[in-house]
Formats: C-alpha cells, structure tokens, sequence
C-alpha cells in the first residue's frame, strides 16, 4: 500500500496542501479531482519524490519511504506519467528499444541481441493487447500510443504504483475505451494507480475510491460506489461557488459571424456569433479543441470566411486576422505572447508603422502602462523579469495600439495571482465597454462565471450547448461539458 | 512553482556591478586595449595614414560581415557571402571587360546576382526548411562553382587573350574611383562603408520595419501570432545579405582592377567573425550593426598592428582565434540569461 498522511506543502506563503491524506492498494484504482490549482499535481509529485513534503510522510507497506528523488522513487516501485509523455521516451529510437531500456539497465547487461529484444518487446506489447510495430521509431507514434508505451515500460520495470496526470485527455473514444482494458489488466497484475481526470464519467468507470481536492484540502473522499457524479461535482465547485457574477450589458449589433468553421481538415462545422461590446466565453475541457478553435480564428492553421461588421472577409493567415481587427492573445504566455528579451515599450509599440520615435512610444507605453496597470511602471523594463500577471497585461495591452474589433483569449489565467487576475478581468471589461467582442477561451468554470455573458461548450472540436451566463453554474458547466462529450463524442 | 521563479529573479538581479560592467563593455574595453598596445610598441601605428589604411583594409569584410548580421538579425546563418562577393567580383569584372559595359550595368550586373543568391538562399532556408548554415553552405559551393565555371578558372583582367584575340574592354576609372579614389583624403570605400553602416543602423533601430526584424528572430511563434509575416521578413534579410555581399564584391573588384577567381572565399571567416564579435558586443547577444562595425574594426586593428610587429600572416589567425573566443566567452559565459 502506498500512503500518503497528513500532507502539508506550501511555496512561499501560498499553502498548496493541508493535512491531506491518501492511500492507494494495490490492485486498486484512486481518481484524484479538483480544480486547476487545487493541489493535485503538487500531490502527485510529493508522491513521486519530485517534491520532499513540508510536513506529513510517504509510507510504502507501512513503511516511511523518505523519497530523495524521483529516481529513489522509481527504485521503490512508483512510477509518475506527467502530461507531457514523451519526456521518458527517446524519440529516434525504436519502440522496442525504449521498452527493453529498462529491462536490459535492471539486468546490468552492457550487451544485448536485437532480436532477442523485440521478441521480448513484441511479448510485452501482446500482454497488454497493443499493436504497435515494434520497429517504428517512437517520433511517429500517436501521443496515446506513446502513453501506453509509457505504461507499459514502467510495468515492465516493476513498477508497482502508477501515478498518471490526466493520461486520457488527448484520447478519442476508442483509445479511451482500450485504456480502460489496459487499466483493468493492470489491476489484475495488483499495480496501484492514482490517476487525475476532468471527465467524471470516466472517474466513475474506472476507479474504486475516489479524492476531490478543493484549495488544498480534501473535500471528499469515498469509494467510487458510495458517492455519486452530484456530490462529486458540488465537493470540487465548492458550495459557494459558482455563480455569475458580471452585470448584462447593453449589447451592440452582430460584429463576428462565422458558418462551417472547421478546426481539423474532417471535423464537425461550427458557427460562432459576437455582438459588440459582448464577452463569449468558450467553455471546454483539456482536448475539447479550445487552443485550436483560439488558433483556427486567428488564421493559424486554414482559411475561413468571417463575416465582421457586416461584410465577407478572408482570413488567411495571422497578417490578415490582425488587418481585419482580429487578435489573439494565446495559451502559452511565455513562449507566444510576449518577447522576454525586448522591453515593456517595444511591445507596447509594436504596431507602430514607419520611423521610430522613442520620445513619441515613451509616452504612449507610459500612458499605457498607466491604464493597464503594469510594474513595475517603466518602459524600459524588459518584460521577461516581469512576474506572470504584468506579461500577461503586457502580452494584452501590445494589441491595444492595433484597435482591435475581435481580441480572442485563450486561457489567459494561467499561472496569474488572484490580484492581477482580478486586474486583467477588468481590462477585459473595459475593452468590452470599448464595443469590442470578446471570445474568451478556458476549461476554468470560475473564471468562465467571472466573465461571461454567455457560455458556449466546446467539446470535440464542436459546440454542443449554449447558455447565458445567469443560466450558469461551476456544476452546470463542468456536467454539460463532461456528459455531453459521452452522449456525442464519437469521432 | 511560480514562487520559485520569482525567488530566483530576485537573487539574479543582485549582480555585482563590476562583472557587469565589464560583460557590457568588455568588447569595446579589449579594442581600446588593443590600440593602447599598439600605439605604445610601434610608433607609426597612431597616425592618420594608418587609421586610414586599417579603415580601408576593412572596408570589404564590413559589407559581408553586414550581410550576415542580418541574417542573423532574423536568426538565421549566411556563410555564402564570401562565394557571393567572389560571384560579383566577376560579374563586374566580366561586364567591363568582356561586355563592355559601362558604369551603371556594370553595377547592376553583381547586385542582381547578390539578390539571385540571396532568394536561392531563403528558398531553401524559409521554404525547403533546410537548417540555415547547411543551405548556405551548400549555396556556397554551387555559388563558387558557377563562377568558376564562368571563368573556367580564369582572372579576368584587361587585355586578357581570348578566342576573338585580344579582350579590349578596360576598367573604366569611374569603376575604379569606387575602389581606389579618395575624397578630401579619405578613401571612397571607406565612406561607402560608413553610409552603408549607416543606413543599416538606421534602418534596424530606427524603423519600424527593422525592429520587427530583431522580434522575428527572437521569437518566430510569438511574431507569428502578432500577425508579422515571418517568413517575409526571413526572405527579406537574406536578399539584403546577398546584397551587401555584392557591393562588397564591386569595391573589391575596383580595388584590385582585375576579377580574380574565388577572391571573396578568404574574406568570409573575418565576415562571420565580425558579426559574432558583434553579437557578443555589449554583453546583449543580440546581432548589431555597430557591434558588427566594432569587431570588424577589432580584427583589422590587430592585423595591421600585428603586420606591424612583424608576427608573420600564418600566425595571425592564432590570435584572431584567440580574440574571437574572448569576445564569444563574454556573452556566452553570462548565466543569468534565460531564452
């Protein structure tokens, strides 16, 4: 049994998680739930030894595990799959010599026969009932044939605690349902699992106990029959969460229409209206398609038809979203939204045309920064050494100068503090309030409450319900989003 | 994890001023160094006439070295300027000689084909999405090969035999103005130099345009996502390369007064060179014009003065080596640099 009790862990004077405890059998399967930033990843990694608990102990068969480090983990049995699965895998090497990897590295061999070893592969990938030619490279697997992949070496590495974060949220239906075969196959073999999931049909299927977390403290724990999908939902949304907060505002004429979008070459059309001065929230889970519908209006990936006040355009490419007054501000902050190397003016600039004027941008960044609130307030600042909030707002305010019609964001909360999340709503409202048609894209029903003023779903690249945001709640919005992906989601 | 992070910008920010200062000016700290050393061993070495002829003596190298800057600019490599401005160097020489021609086609001959290179180059750069220094590399092979063929390996120079007899076409002076003339005592291509530099230090700071450059090649994606047309722009800083690679080509022809064979291939390492010391200048990593303009002066300092000293030529690119690797260690060593 691998446990987890009394658990404190904080990062500076933010408490993470607070007397939590957590056990998992072997053979047994534990979903782990809550919000973004509820704690479960941090408690994933104290599990895995990523992390060295503040207070609280790791015990293994009742024993104090006293975890050094991942790798001291991985000796003890526990094996920690994050999202980003091709991080273990060698990418130019072949399937069956990322699998005998471990095999070969336990068995202290230096040499080893090709062939003995992809018998040995091919052996292993049959138990587990996956088809993969074991002479493939590992580059050109599916992200959920890389997952198993994963799977399959850390058992084969005698692993007997698997911790996986979110492992099915880029499965389509089949892989989902060949997961959960591979799932049962391995609590057969007594393998203790702690997975996180957002899809709550899933949890109910799979697990046998199951642990909400809410801001860092256990907010429900029961075996999987005695609760139900109701009182899970209600322990991760809170009791008083969950209400729409912003006042209806007086809405302008239809800005934004567009028919038949697609986000992928055969997927399922979709059509997307903003009025003026109108906040849209598009509400989806992890792979619902969010980042790519963010990206397809934005003329990323092929060109489409929008029709923007009134008259057909052609968007073809990022140039031309920006010409006809649509901007994006994307998901990762860091990598797409902001130059870390440049200064706050040079964003702030950015769409100047012709000579520079430094005395002229100076007192444009300043005005600017005044009314976006950055700091520290200095345009020479570079915005890399700027905290997470003030690039976000940098990462907004570089498309004010550009007078947009149509700003799209694409989880823009992500890593902010409540304090310039509050700040950055409120820059939203006021662009709003500027007639401008928000599209605001995330998987937080929080935030969606926060600042809609009407929700639609995403799921599987297509919308699959509407709402004004009085309608909604954090409950409402986490089923719809989950159980109508069951009710529609074949792809 | 973001509390960490905040930690550690914290303690980045306390840098001792000292190392600082020395990481932001070391460059220029070691030319100045350089000319002090000089000046003080060889009393000829802080005159006019030499300053002169160290300017002069740069002068070409600085045309490619501006070449790569841009490419460089865009986060991209050019390392075929040098078989560009060999491929200019005979196209001019051609032009005069064997065609003929006067001033401006004998002009505009080399810069078309420094634009040819230059769109070759970012065909295969932008749109084959060959890694940079590989395409150029090869371009420089087919580049030095066309104008070899052409020439049959070959100079070309006035009065050469040929199979009509006698060539008769001649470096007209204007052409040779170019490289040889000398206005209120200062070289012609010393003052096409310091205009050239000029306009790119211009145009990269002082214009829009250029500064989308740099944004384009510090982050493609995030460029990309503000709706800048990458790999336009990507396009554009490889003609400009090929260009200046061209001009450098025509100063050198008029130079010499004759189109010698593969006469750019020896100037590309002082190009690529320069730029580097450019890029490590003021401690920025970051690709510029003056910085470009700097270290092209710093090699053609030590060249002179090391000439001067009687350190024999095979020697000389020992301590260029050794220059480069100090320029280079103050910008990479910097640890407080995240990308």
């Amino acid at each position: 049994m691998l446990a987890l009790r009394n658990i404190h862990h904080s990062f500076g004077d933010n408490t993470v998680l607070q007397d939590v405890t957590l056990q998992v059998r072997s053979g047994e399967v534990h979903a782990l739930l809550g919000m973004n930033g509820a704690g479960k990843s941090t408690l994933l990694q104290i599990a895995a030894g990523v992390l060295a608990p503040q207070k609280g102990t790791v015990e293994i068969d009742g024993r104090e595990a006293n975890l050094k480090s991942p790798a001291d983990a991985l000796l003890k049995g526990i094996v920690f799959l994050t999202q980003e699965v091709d991080r273990g895998l060698v990418p130019h090497l072949s399937v069956h010599e990322n699998l005998t990897a471990v095999l070969l590295k336990n068995e202290r061999r230096i040499l080893f026969h090709k062939s003995t070893n992809r018998e040995r592969a091919r052996a292993l990938l049959a138990q587990y009932g996956l088809d993969i030619d074991v002479n493939r490279s590992v580059s050109s697997l599916s992200l959920y044939e890389k997952q198993m992949l994963s799977i399959i070496r850390a058992v084969a590495g005698n692993a007997r605690y698997l911790l996986l974060d979110e492992p099915t949220a880029s499965f389509d239906r089949k892989e989902t349902e060949r997961f959960h075969r591979i799932v049962a196959k391995l609590k057969e073999q007594g393998i203790g699992i702690v997975f996180i999931s957002h899809r709550l049909h899933e949890v109910f299927a799979l697990s046998d106990r199951i642990s909400v977390l809410r801001g860092g403290k256990l907010a429900l724990q029961k075996n999987t029959g005695e609760t139900t999908l109701e009182e899970t939902v209600h322990a991760m949304t809170g009791s008083d969460a969950g209400k729409a907060r912003r006042e209806t505002t007086r809405l302008g004429p239809t800005q934004f229409k567009v028919d038949d979008l697609r986000l992928w070459k055969e997927g399922p059309p979709l059509s997307l209206e903003l009025k003026a001065g109108e906040i849209v929230v598009v509400f989806g889970l992890l792979g619902s398609g969010k980042t790519t519908l963010a990206e397809t209006l934005f003329g990323v990936h092929r060109a489409y038809q929008p029709i923007i006040k009134g008259t057909e355009r052609l968007i073809n490419g990022t140039r031309s979203a920006v010409r006809n007054g649509i901007v994006l501000i994307p998901e990762e902050r860091g990598k797409q939204g902001i130059w870390k190397r440049h200064d706050i003016r040079t964003h702030l600039a950015l769409s100047f045309k012709g000579w520079i004027s430094k005395r002229k941008e100076t007192a444009y960044s300043r005005e600017a920064i005044e009314w976006f609130t950055i700091r520290p307030a200095s345009p020479s600042y570079k915005v890399g050494a700027l905290s997470g909030g003030n690039q976000q707002k940098v990462a907004i305010a570089k498309w004010f100068a550009a007078d947009p019609d149509v700003v799209i964001f694409d989880e823009p909360m992500k890593g902010i503090d409540v304090l310039a999340k509050e700040t950055i709503f409120q820059m939203i409202e006021s662009l709003a309030e500027q007639k401008k048609s928000i599209l605001y894209l995330t998987a937080e029903p929080d935030d969606a409450l926060r600042i809609a003023d009407r929700i639609v779903i995403l799921s599987r690249g297509r919308i699959i319900h509407q709402l004004q945001a009085s309608e909604a709640n954090a409950e409402r919005l986490l089923r719809l989003a989950e159980m109508e992906e069951n009710a529609y989601g074949v792809r | 994890m973001e509390f960490a992070n905040i930690e550690q910008r914290k303690t980045n920010r306390v840098n001792q001023p000292a190392a600082e200062l020395a990481f932001r000016y070391g460059a220029v700290i070691i030319i100045l160094g350089v000319i002090a050393f000089f000046s003080i061993i060889n009393e000829h070495f802080f005159t006019y006439s030499n300053f002169s002829d160290i300017l002069r003596s740069i002068s070409i190298v600085t045309f490619l070295a501006l070449g790569v800057t841009f490419s460089l600019v865009v986060d991209g490599f050019d390392v075929s300027v040098g078989s560009t401005t060999s491929l200019a160097t005979i196209a001019a020489a051609s032009a005069l000689v064997l065609h003929r021609q006067e001033l401006l086609v004998t002009l505009l001959i080399p810069l078309l084909c420094g634009i040819l290179v230059g769109l070759l180059n970012a065909f295969l750069v932008v749109k084959v999405k060959l890694p940079d220094l590989l395409a150029t590399l090869a371009v420089m092979y087919v580049v030095n090969g066309v104008q070899l063929t052409y020439t049959k390996g070959y100079s070309i120079y006035e009065g050469m035999p040929s199979s009509i007899g006698t060539q008769t076409g001649h470096f007209i002076p204007s052409f040779l103005f170019i490289g040889q003339g000398e206005v209120l005592g200062i070289p012609v291509s010393v003052i096409l130099m310091l205009v050239f530099v000029g306009c790119a230090y211009v145009f990269l700071e002082y214009t829009t345009f250029g500064r989308r450059m740099y944004m384009v090649g510090d982050n493609p994606e995030a460029a990309n996502l503000f709706g800048i047309p990458v790999n336009r722009y990507r396009v554009f800083a490889y003609v400009v390369s090929g260009l200046f690679a061209a001009i450098g080509g025509i100063v050198l022809a008029s130079r010499i007064g004759t189109g010698q064979v593969s006469a750019g291939a020896p100037l590309l390492m002082d190009a690529v060179a320069s730029a580097y010391i450019g890029y490590a200048l003021f401690g920025e990593k970051r690709p510029s014009v003056i910085g470009t303009l700097l270290g092209s002066i710093l090699i053609g300092v030590l060249l002179n003065g090391l000439t001067m000293m009687d350190v024999p030529y095979f020697a000389q690119d020992i301590v260029k080596g050794g220059i480069l690797i100090v320029a280079l260690a103050f910008s990479f060593l910097r640890k407080d640099k995240k990308d």
